[in-house]
């Protein structure tokens, strides 16, 4: 079957007017607790047109919020019954296989929404957390929960390298490093050697300077891409610190630059944990 | 040269653009009176040249083109024949978008002085 296909029941269902107001009413109640309205105002919608996508994601987001995965599952798979390739129940049902350590599961499925959807910058995000070992792969002993893991409290030193580390291993990517308010690499590398990360690193930091002078109207300097015949380099400002991502020049960066805004806001919260001076996720 | 500019400022979320020769010169510069100053497209010149040079150091080779992106704007830039290309937009503007509209005119300029 083409999953793009546009599936017949889905034209009878948007041939059936389904006022919008409805979902937004459901929406609006979820967003303030409201669970119980909300399910009604998404059921409502659910018998009123059974075949309207948006209605069968809205109630599953209203039974996420409500604790009931199975119901939420249910939901979903309805909406991808009649719109097989929809990203949003796709992505929602990635994140219920992390949940329940299905990581292959959520690989493929996220694998075949990046297919369809190469920009899909949630999809990508998802995928770097389906390649991290499942907590079964870890030996953990199941009857522990993951809320009480952080027994073993890493160091700022420890959760930024797990981190380029996990940047590193994302398709396209071919080095990571994280340059310090006095222009020295601290953490990774962009793998050509220790002397012109080191270069780099000092190049950068001068950059830095000169990017915040130019146009200061337009705010705070946010990400820069450089973009030569050899490759990409995404430089992202986090906190008092700089990480400079290495990209193949065959990868689009729109695919990779979601992920890499999420390593510079986990980036960013080590470099303040760091300065406050006490082991990151410890209060 | 001017025409090429014009046009690109056509697209959505464009605010400006300019060709400056590497020493800073204002080639051509087709832009609102807030983009008006010589002096803001140099200083975008001479970023484009520090990012250039981190280009080179780390292996790369010489940049063809930096993006640049602040809380509330963006800047395209452009190695073309004899300068620079850059173009000033808004922040939300979509990054393929205007990508296309730069790649586009720089194409069109190298066509026009090459």
């Amino acid at each position: 079957m083409n999953p793009l296909a546009v599936q017949p029941h889905i034209l009878a269902a948007s041939s059936r007017r389904v006022p919008p107001a409805f979902i937004e009413k459901a929406e609006k109640h979820r967003r303030r607790g409201e669970l119980d309205k909300a399910l009604e105002a998404c059921e409502k919608v659910i018998n009123q047109c059974p075949g309207y996508v948006s209605g069968h994601i809205a109630l599953a987001r209203v039974r996420l919020d409500m604790g009931d995965m199975p119901a939420a599952q249910d939901a979903l798979n309805a909406a991808i019954t009649l719109d097989p390739m929809n990203p949003v129940a796709q992505n929602l049902l990635a994140r219920l296989d992390l949940a329940g350590g299905l990581n292959e599961k959520a690989t493929r499925r996220l694998k075949d929404i990046l297919f369809f959807y190469p920009n899909d910058v949630e999809a990508a995000a998802l995928l770097v957390d389906a390649s991290r070992p499942t907590p079964a792969q870890q030996a953990r002993p199941s009857s522990e929960p993951a809320a009480v893991a952080p027994a073993t409290a890493q160091t700022p030193a420890e959760v930024a390298q797990a981190e380029l580390e996990n940047l590193r291993t994302t398709p396209g990517v071919t080095g990571a490093v994280v340059v310090d308010p006095q222009g020295l690499p601290v953490w990774g590398s962009l793998g050509r050697g220790e002397q012109a990360d080191s270069i780099t690193a000092a190049k950068t930091s001068a950059a830095l300077q000169v990017w915040g002078d130019a146009w200061a109207e337009a705010g705070r300097p946010s990400r820069a891409i450089i973009e030569s015949s050899a490759g990409r380099l995404a430089i992202v400002p986090c906190g008092d610190s700089v990480l400079i991502v290495g990209l193949s020049p065959r990868i689009r960066p729109g695919r990779v630059l979601g992920i890499i805004d999420q390593a510079a806001e986990k980036l960013k919260a080590v470099s303040a944990a760091q300065h406050e001076g006490y082991p990151f996720g410890t209060e | 040269m001017k025409d090429i500019l014009s046009e690109l400022n056509k697209t959505s979320g464009v605010l400006g653009s300019a060709v400056l020769a590497p020493d800073g010169l204002v080639i051509a510069r087709q832009a609102s009176t807030a983009l008006a100053s010589e002096e803001l497209w140099q200083q975008a010149l001479k970023a484009f040249g520090a990012f250039s040079d981190i280009s080179e150091s780390s292996g790369c080779g010489q940049a063809t083109a930096v993006t640049m992106e602040w809380s509330h704007g963006r800047l395209f830039a452009r190695a073309v024949p004899g300068g620079i290309l850059l173009a000033a937009t808004r922040g939300d503007v979509p990054l393929g978008q205007v990508q296309t509209a730069v790649e586009q005119a720089a194409a069109e300029l190298q066509g026009d002085g090459g």
